[in-house]
């Protein structure tokens, strides 16, 4: 396997992981976070490179200086993936791509994302409605799956 | 007689309450109760309260529990009129860095279009509660807007995707100030059973 690919074939690989830990009746826990990091990931990524190229090559330092102005972001260092999910909210609607919802829809799976990598406790998993990582995957992984045809078309930020 | 519209219980924050639904026919003997009971069973996907909900609220800060709907219902053949408070948005007043006063504003009045958006369309929410959300590795904290409701992935994702043109035209009225800390600072969450 070379070691440079295609991002979107890559990114349809993780949602596919994503779906095959669910479809796994003896998925462990670690399985199951591990489909909710790759299911945000399949999306995530896809959004990005929609946006702004493979790799985000082009978010460049004017549009970097674009969306924190937009955004006010002047005071804080603004994270990766922040960046992204900003931009998200920044195109025009159309028929299919709905920003608003679709940057919370986003947020959504990335706020799984992190529990999954970085959460053990109840006080940090506190608001979530579920009582198993199995449960809470196969949500996140239904969420993936309606969100990641609409990421795929996202236009280039302008 | 009391109709549980929304079911708050337990909520992060937000106290148990409940919606005060009551009838009277228009111009004839009242009747309290019925709808309540058909509302509580059909968790609002009768066709006919559908197109009685008012409009969703946009530009003020809701005050339901002080100032009731009033919806004309016609049911049987006759007109009828639904008077409906939904509670208050508790939880806001928890002590929390993120929750500043613009932050508490905005919430309450992106949990009304919700709400409204939810009984226009009879989508079945059964909780809604307010929560903060942080990633340690981005240095991002929020707050958030969680919802469940009684519906599958599809259903909840299209009540999901329907708000957009509410929130669209909420956004175009805020000020620059508003709708950045709405982008960054406020997200809207929704999970299903």
């Amino acid at each position: 396997m070379a070691l440079v690919s295609s991002g979107s074939s890559i990114f349809d690989d993780f949602f596919h992981l994503a779906s095959q830990a669910i479809k796994d009746t003896e998925s462990s826990e670690g399985a199951l976070r591990t489909a909710i990091s790759r299911a945000y990931y399949a999306v995530f990524l896809t959004a990005r490179d929609q946006l702004f190229g493979p790799d985000e090559t082009g978010l460049t330092s004017s549009k970097r200086k674009k969306l924190r102005k937009k955004f006010g972001q002047k005071k804080r260092p603004v994270g990766s993936h922040d960046w992204i999910i900003f931009a998200i909210s920044d195109i025009k609607p159309t028929v299919t791509v709905r920003p608003l919802t679709l940057q919370s829809q986003v947020s959504q799976l990335k706020e799984a994302r992190v529990h999954a990598d970085y959460h053990f406790t109840s006080q940090n998993l506190q608001g979530i409605p579920y009582n198993t990582w199995r449960e809470y995957a196969t949500k996140v992984v239904e969420l993936a799956s309606q969100v990641l045809p609409v990421a795929r078309q996202l236009p280039p930020y302008p | 007689m009391p109709v549980r519209l929304f079911g708050l219980e337990g909520g992060v924050g937000l106290e148990s309450v409940e919606a005060r639904t009551s009838i009277e026919l228009i111009g004839e003997t009242p009747v309290r109760g019925e709808i309540g009971e058909t509302l509580a069973h059909a968790t609002y996907i009768s066709e006919e309260f559908r197109s009685f909900v008012p409009p969703v609220l946009r530009l003020e800060e809701p005050t339901f529990e002080d100032q009731p709907q009033l919806c004309r219902v016609p049911q049987n053949g006759k007109s009828r009129t639904i008077e409906i408070s939904v509670p208050e948005l508790g939880g806001l007043t928890k002590a929390d860095p993120i929750l500043t006063n613009r932050v508490r504003r905005l919430l309450t009045v992106l949990w009304a279009i919700v709400v409204s958006r939810a009984l226009q369309v009879g989508f079945p929410l059964v909780m809604t509660t307010v929560s903060t959300f942080e990633d340690p590795t981005e240095q991002e904290r929020k707050a958030v807007l969680r919802l469940t409701c009684n519906a599958s992935a599809v259903q909840a994702i299209a009540f999901w995707d329907s708000l957009e043109p509410d929130l669209q035209d909420w956004l175009a009225t805020l000020s620059e100030a508003d709708r950045a800390t709405f982008i960054t600072k406020l997200s809207l969450r929704v999970h299903w059973h």
